[in-house]
């Protein structure tokens, strides 16, 4: 028997086998998501501390399962509007960093097919973080690069 | 592990290595006294803590010196945190009582302020 060549399908319903995946987030009224293999965790944020002289984009750091993390307001890098922090919160490993996400509500994993995915638009506040935008049965979906987002976000550090 | 110092500023709980601090005294009996810093500001604030920097006795004013705190574990500062901050002072954090407070490094909260201090009078 041969075997198939597909990437594994555990949530395996509807959609093609090798459409993307995506993590969803809800933010200042807009869906955001993310490359899902980037996603650990949904968590209920604990309380913060918050550090001094931290950018409006790091809210604080929390606890989780014995390990410190940083919190990023993902609001605050794409629009520059504080993310509501009451709830929940989505544990990505980006690259070396191991950070949390707020958003004002999580989705989950969305798949939308390649035929729904086009580049991201020129200009706008969010553009910068932008590698596709796409729709889907809700509706639109801006995909971040993640990715760059925690590497811009490293970058806007103050000088030494 | 050595002990940290737990005091009270601008309305939150930080500690300090213990070791660094030379003395504990009120603002104005000696050491330099310095009532604002990224930590915060503490304008009545009636103890000052003493350390030494390139041999010169400076003091962190703050609301409250709370007491000693043996830890049995501090947590590294998040990397990427560390480097997104406005300050290098924050040097780990340690939880007490239920809560993660910051453990500062006082010596180089001085040396911070005493940039900015020597930048303010070149600038004049």
């Amino acid at each position: 028997m041969a075997e198939s060549s597909a990437p594994p399908n555990p949530w395996g319903v509807l959609g093609s086998a090798t459409d993307p995946w995506f993590f969803c987030i809800r933010l200042l009224g807009e869906r955001y998501a993310f490359d899902a293999h980037l996603a650990l965790e949904v968590v209920r944020l604990g309380p913060l501390t918050r550090l001094p002289a931290a950018p409006a984009f790091l809210p604080g750091v929390f606890t989780h399962r014995g390990e410190v993390l940083p919190v990023l307001d993902v609001g605050q890098l794409v629009g520059e509007r504080a993310t509501s922090i009451t709830g929940r919160a989505v544990i990505v490993q980006c690259g070396p960093w191991r950070v949390a996400l707020v958003a004002d509500a999580v989705e989950g994993l969305v798949q939308v097919p390649d035929d729904r995915l086009e580049p991201p638009p020129a200009t706008g506040g969010s553009a910068e973080f932008l590698a596709k935008v796409g729709t889907d049965a809700k509706g639109s979906l801006a995909i971040l690069d993640l990715e760059r987002m925690v590497e811009s976000a490293r970058a806007r550090s103050h000088a030494a | 592990m050595s002990e940290l110092l737990v005091f009270a500023l601008a309305g939150r709980r930080w500690t300090a290595d213990a070791r660094g601090v030379r003395r504990i005294e009120s603002p104005g009996d000696g050491a330099k006294a310095i009532r604002a810093s990224v930590l915060g500001a503490s304008p009545a604030g009636s103890r000052n803590l003493v350390v030494e920097r390139s041999g010169e006795e400076h003091g962190l004013v703050v609301d409250e010196v709370i007491g000693l705190h043996r830890p049995e574990r501090i947590h590294a500062m998040p990397a990427l945190a560390a480097r997104c901050l406005g300050t290098r002072s924050p040097r780990g954090l340690v939880e007490l009582g239920g809560e993660l407070i910051v453990v500062v490094d006082l010596q180089a909260l001085m040396e911070e302020i005493a940039g900015i201090e020597g930048s303010s009078r070149d600038g004049e």
